[in-house]
């Protein structure tokens, strides 16, 4: 189950930053926060997706040697 | 077998529609809901691709590697880069800056010469008529305590040399007469040949108590302390204030058009404008045309009518105010009935109304909260969005709240009875006596409650206007732009 979750993880990686692209825009296009101020927010995104992926495959990691 | 993406087909079907909107009705502001709305395109994509893949892991079909292809990434991009370039246009309209130049082929050539024009003065009675003819150039005009006309200012003329600029200066002389019963101001520009673009800027000082008449044909217009004010014009600003009778307007299209402290009626018609602001009107407020930005009324003590393709809004008096956008309405202290009717979505805030009133949407929520006494029979119907209406405890009314899909709401007590309908709705019915009020929506949720203070929406309002600060050693002035 772990490596099935890695996969969706890693499929809906792509689409999750779309949502974010596309709300910091509208965001910005609102006259709330410029996107020059919010696109940290992107990489947050990223590294939390990359982080969840990371820790739902711990498991096959672990088989081949730990460290990635 | 892999299953392949629908999102693509799906997006097209939409374009396809936003397109053929746009052709069937030309007043769809397609381009300026584009240039705002965009990244809705890339949230809606994102968010179908993501149920896609939760539907099909939930099915125990094979998830692609990633997402989003790399080709998909690149068509993001490209919607990005045309999206904010869309948005950056609508915002600095550079049109407004090339048109200038593509539009005056000869100033691409030549240069441009100044030329002063000298101070004229004419003896006149108080409260004179007075009419203007400058059809291209800013006009300025002022009511003193005087007892004659004074006109003066600077001219433009666009040449390939200076002799040639200077014959085209003593062609258009300024003119300043009496004519019959009449003082007439012309700066004759249309004596100029046609390769030389005159334009003449004017400041008129005159009497007190005026009555003028202004014919141009591009330029703005400013006016104070005048008695009554009729102007035609195709292109232009407006901005009048101070004006004891009546302003009339006629324009073609409008940059922002601005009245404020008009004793009589103020009348305008627009083929299409930017802003308008009305503020503090004694008599009657019409405005016909459609607005792509700002529009603001405030403190009318006569009944304003507002008329465009797509809505209409009457409301008999407004010692309050309206603020609206394309995607927004919010009002306060009206006194109604208030008519109100869109055929664009739009969401709609009224507080402190009274009379009641008829508000009829397309789509958009409707908040209401009229004034606890003086309470009217309402009506308000929105398509597809959700309704909210605060009442005060002891108001006396008869309800009738319907939703054809959604939920329903009571906050109000037990002197409202929910039923469920069928197919998802619900119906909230309740009171005795009192002014009817009926609410309905197609699709969306409906909540009644008690009065519980302003709506949270409309504390925008203050907000955007100066901030002032009390600091130790002076004051601290903020503007929201």
């Amino acid at each position: 189950m772990a490596t099935a979750n890695a996969t969706l993880l890693r499929a809906i990686r792509g689409p999750v930053m779309l949502i974010t692209l596309g709300a910091l825009f509208l965001w910005d296009h609102l006259g709330t926060q410029p996107f020059s101020r919010t696109f940290p927010i992107l990489l947050i995104v990223y590294g939390v997706l990359k982080l969840l992926e990371r820790t739902a495959g711990t498991d096959e990691s672990q088989s081949y040697g730990g460290q990635p | 077998m892999r299953p392949r993406s629908l999102v693509g087909p799906l997006l097209l079907i939409a374009l396809g529609i936003l397109l053929l909107l746009q052709t069937l009705s030309p007043q769809f502001p397609l381009w300026e809901i584009a240039a705002q709305y965009w990244p809705l395109v890339l949230i809606a994509w994102g968010g179908l691709r993501l149920i896609e893949i939760l539907v099909w892991w939930l099915r125990g079909l094979p998830l692609p590697t990633s997402g989003l292809s790399g080709g998909e990434w690149t068509l993001v991009v490209i919607v990005c880069l045309l999206g904010s370039g869309l948005h950056a246009a609508h915002r600095y309209r550079p049109w407004d800056r090339l048109a200038v130049v593509a539009g005056k082929r000869v100033e691409l050539f030549g240069r441009t010469y100044e030329f002063p024009i000298a101070e004229q003065v004419l003896p006149a009675r108080r409260a004179p008529r007075v009419l203007i003819e400058n059809l291209r150039g800013a006009t300025r005009i002022k009511g003193v305590e005087a007892q004659e006309v004074r006109v003066r200012g600077h001219k433009t003329v666009r040449a390939l040399e200076n002799s040639e600029a200077s014959q085209t200066d003593s062609r258009t002389t300024l003119e300043l007469s009496a004519e019959q019963d009449r003082i007439v101001i012309r700066t004759n520009l249309d004596r100029a040949p046609a390769e030389n673009r005159v334009s003449a800027d004017i400041e008129v000082v005159l009497p007190k108590g005026a009555e003028v008449e202004v014919h141009a044909r591009e330029g703005d217009l400013e006016a104070d302390s005048v008695s009554s004010l009729i102007l035609t014009t195709d292109t232009g600003s407006v901005r009048a204030t101070n004006v004891q009778g009546a302003v009339r307007l006629r324009l073609g299209r409008a940059g922002s058009v601005k009245l404020m402290e008009i004793g009589g009626a103020a009348e305008i018609v627009t083929r299409r404008g930017r802003h308008l602001e009305l503020e503090g009107i004694r008599g009657p407020a019409s405005v016909e045309g459609f607005y792509s930005g700002d529009v603001r009324f405030a403190n009318l003590a006569g009944p304003l009518r507002l008329e465009n393709p797509q809505l209409t809004l009457r409301v008999p008096k407004l010692p309050g105010h309206i603020q609206m956008d394309l995607g927004d309405l919010s009002g306060a202290r009206l006194e109604g009935p208030v008519h109100f009717r869109s055929q664009r979505a739009l969401d709609v805030e009224l507080d402190e109304f009274t009379k009641g009133g008829e508000i009829s949407l397309d789509g958009g929520d409707i908040r209401l909260r009229p004034a606890p006494d003086n309470l009217g029979p309402i009506r308000a119907r929105t398509r597809s969005g959700d309704i909210e209406l605060a009442l005060s405890e002891s108001a006396s009314f008869q309800l009738r709240a319907r939703t054809e899909r959604g939920s329903v709401f009571n906050q109000f007590g037990p002197a409202l009875r929910e039923t469920a309908e069928p197919r998802g709705g619900g119906l909230l019915t309740g009171g005795a006596a009192g002014p009817l009020i009926e609410l309905e929506t197609l699709r969306g949720s409906i909540t009644v409650r008690k009065d519980t203070g302003p709506l949270p929406g409309l504390r925008k309002e203050s907000a955007r206007d100066t901030i002032e600060i009390e600091t130790g050693d002076g004051r601290l002035r903020i503007q929201r732009h």
